[in-house]
């Protein structure tokens, strides 16, 4: 038993399990039994903040709690780079988007940032279109950022970054070309938001699309998830994009087998391209 | 992959040169732009990268890029502003001068990492 003040005495083990359940059913995110520091870290943080004193009685009655989803943000991980992973982007605009505008020139294309976070990964895509391929009007493309945190989401619509978060990953260069200096900060110039929007959504429930998409970014989020769960997620992806339509994820993680997509590399980029 | 790290503070030569030297740069260090250029010319060695503090005494950083850019055999090298200074006419200075890139202190290491990977520069992961 613990007595940690100011909290009423809880069972830690049986507060993590209650913790780990809601989790795993309301967002797929899979807290290892390692991850107990999690209480400490973000949960009775969290609960002091609201006032509430009794752990257990409110994880017990979390689903029908309004801060609910306040608790989910809590647990998201919302840390984030600009250009994270350069490959993929290499990928993105050196094959994948020159493959897709040969096939399609007159369509629009479609990217969507799934647990797009506070919109660096958003901004990068859309910075480097711009960049490298500016023959590429800006109605022609759509870059959609989807995350349930509401406040990275209103983070990400406003693209006002601090200098220190402009210091993590944008290049110099894109700063004075797509960037304008706004206090203490930098904000994205409306020629690139203008090919960005953002929307919220859980990833486990359905995603309101009305189109589907040319490309998904899903990087760093399916480590998160059980492998059943993993798959199921793969499924849903290759549903949201067009025949052919290809899936980014992070550098380092290593996909599941599964009948939806297969793996291609071109020396260091790797990307999955639907099976369907 | 070599480095050479100038920067007129110890302290902060032996924090980068940490940083580096874990991503496999071989590091050389040196205490002024003025004895960068000297060591340049005697050891006729071609870095793939300096990085390059701006305010140091007799010579500065954007003078020492200055300088770089119109020596031919230093074309490949990239120059990599490492400096607290964030106003935007320092930084615009700097790479009008020819820097590639402009990094504020201090330095956080998977942020200079992924500059870095910007520039074309590959890790094992």
């Amino acid at each position: 038993m613990s007595t940690s003040s100011p909290f009423a005495p809880y069972d830690r083990d049986e507060l993590f399990g209650l913790l780990q359940s809601f989790l795993l059913g309301s967002v797929g995110i899979v807290l290892h039994p390692k991850q107990q520091f999690q209480l400490e870290l973000r949960l009775l943080p969290f609960l002091e903040q609201h006032n509430i004193f009794d752990p257990v009685a409110f994880l017990k009655n979390i689903r029908i709690h309004p801060l609910q989803d306040d608790l989910v943000e809590a647990f998201t991980t919302n840390e984030t780079y600009f250009f994270r992973g350069p490959h993929t982007f290499q990928g993105l605009i050196k094959h994948v988007l020159p493959n897709l505008l040969k096939e399609n020139p007159s369509r629009k294309l479609r990217i969507l940032s799934a647990a797009c976070s506070s919109g660096q990964e958003v901004y990068s895509i859309a910075i480097h279109i711009r960049s490298h391929i500016p023959s590429l009007e800006h109605q022609k493309v759509e870059i959609c950022g989807i995350d349930i945190d509401r406040a990275v989401l209103k983070k990400a619509e406003e693209g006002w970054y601090s200098q220190f978060e402009i210091n993590r990953g944008m290049p110099t260069k894109y700063i004075f070309r797509y960037f304008e200096r706004e206090g203490r900060g930098y904000r994205v110039k409306d020629n690139i938001k203008q090919m960005t929007k953002f929307v919220r959504s859980n990833l486990l429930h359905r995603f309101p699309a009305q189109e589907l998409f040319d490309v998904i970014f899903l990087r760093n989020v399916l480590i998160y998830f059980s492998e059943a769960e993993q798959k199921r997620q793969l499924l849903k992806m290759s549903k949201l994009l067009r025949p052919k339509g290809v899936l980014f994820v992070g550098s380092t993680e290593i996909l599941p087998k599964n009948p939806y997509f297969k793996r291609i590399q071109k020396r260091n980029m790797v990307w999955y391209q639907a099976t369907t | 992959m070599k480095a050479l790290v100038i920067d007129d503070s110890r302290g902060a030569r032996i924090m980068i040169s940490k940083h580096l030297t874990r991503y496999g740069f071989s590091i050389h260090q040196e205490p002024r732009a003025t004895t960068a250029l000297e060591h340049l010319r005697t050891s006729k060695i071609i870095y793939d990268i300096a990085f390059v503090d701006v305010f140091m005494p007799e010579m500065n950083g954007i003078e020492f890029v200055r300088e770089i850019r119109k020596k031919e055999e230093y074309d490949e090298m990239f120059l990599f502003m490492v400096t607290s200074d964030a106003s935007e006419a320092r930084m615009r200075e700097a790479m009008e001068a020819g820097a590639d890139e402009y990094f504020i202190k201090p330095v956080e290491p998977s942020a200079l990492l992924v500059k870095l990977e910007m520039l074309g520069f590959k890790f094992s992961s």
